[in-house]
């Protein structure tokens, strides 16, 4: 594997599904104000955002998708909202590019089947869960 | 709202003056970023005469959004200072790639509900696709840009094709990433 021009890392789908990926960070939106939603009478906040993860070695793969929290049938459950963003273009077995649309989806078909909940809500919990500080403004 | 490009030498009087102190306001006292200002006014060496600002005014001629571009045919930020955010490649100099820094669209004479909500006005509509659109007029075909995490998704909010140069890196406190913006 290498760093195209273009900043991709081009890899197969058998070998992206061997490469183990690692947490790197976890966020809330830096929505200051949280949308509110009604539900029986409670006044529930909609918990959303996002996470990063890496490949080990280099080139590293990046990865990083945006969640929310989802409450039903007396439990919490983290799922991945939108596209997997990353700098990863799969290709096929003739080494042609998938495109960015294929491989977002393949992408998120991959994401989707990992255990990455748990390490997200445990991220979340520690970094926000002690003393309630929120994410700063958006500009770069 | 209005659209203003240039060099700083051919921006209508006083305009670059209100630039540099507009993102003063931004980055240094509401970001805290850690930045060189002198008597009121945020530059570096990146602001030279070949840098090109895009700048967006209200109708009473408030900035309320403002980038600059570089080309990467000379010293631009990416390439001088966090070379380490493109995952090994060497920094591209290249006339088809410009690079975007410097990126503000806060409008401080109107209280946004979110920091998100500031970012989704309209000005950061427009000074994005205006910065394009300048870029392009220079030949670009490709932006980049280091931001911090989660500028992807909102540039992706805008109807944008934009992917990461590699992993979100630790510095200064804060994870920033270099991310692609196809023109």
């Amino acid at each position: 594997m290498h760093v195209s021009a273009d900043g991709y890392v081009r890899v197969d789908m058998a070998v992206f599904c061997s490469i183990s990926l690692v947490h790197l960070l976890s966020a809330l939106d830096a929505d200051a104000d949280l949308p509110l939603t009604h539900a029986s009478g409670a006044c529930v906040a909609s918990i959303t955002g996002y996470t990063e993860w890496v490949s080990p070695g280099w080139p590293a793969l990046s990865l990083g998708w945006d969640w929310s929290v989802a409450t039903g049938e007396g439990r919490v459950r983290y799922q991945r909202d939108g596209e997997v963003r990353s700098n990863v273009m799969l290709v096929n077995a003739r080494w042609r590019d998938l495109g960015a649309q294929a491989s977002a989806m393949l992408l998120c078909a991959a994401i989707d089947s990992l255990e990455w909940e748990s390490t997200v809500e445990h991220f979340i919990r520690d970094r926000y869960g002690s003393d309630g500080s929120s994410p700063g403004p958006v500009a770069w | 709202m209005r659209v203003i490009t240039g060099a700083a030498a051919g921006l209508p009087e006083g305009c670059y003056g209100r630039v540099t102190s507009y993102r003063q306001r931004v980055f240094v006292e509401r970001l805290g970023w850690r930045l060189q200002v002198r008597d009121g006014c945020e530059t570096d060496q990146f602001d030279r005469l070949d840098t090109v600002y895009v700048l967006v005014e209200d109708d009473a001629g408030n900035i309320t959004g403002c980038t600059r571009l570089l080309p990467t045919t000379q010293p631009y930020l990416l390439a001088e200072v966090f070379p380490q955010l493109l995952n090994g490649l060497l920094p591209p100099r290249d006339a088809v790639v410009w690079e975007l820094s410097r990126f503000a669209a806060m409008d401080f004479n109107r209280r946004a509900a979110t920091p998100l909500a500031q970012f989704s006005h309209s000005a950061t509509a427009l000074l994005m696709r205006a910065a394009i659109a300048c870029a392009a007029e220079r030949g670009a075909q490709r932006l980049i840009t280091v931001s911090p995490v989660g500028i992807e998704r909102l540039i992706r909010r805008l109807g944008l094709h934009a992917h990461r140069a590699g992993p979100p890196m630790i510095i200064d406190g804060q994870w920033i990433f270099a991310c692609w913006i196809e023109v």
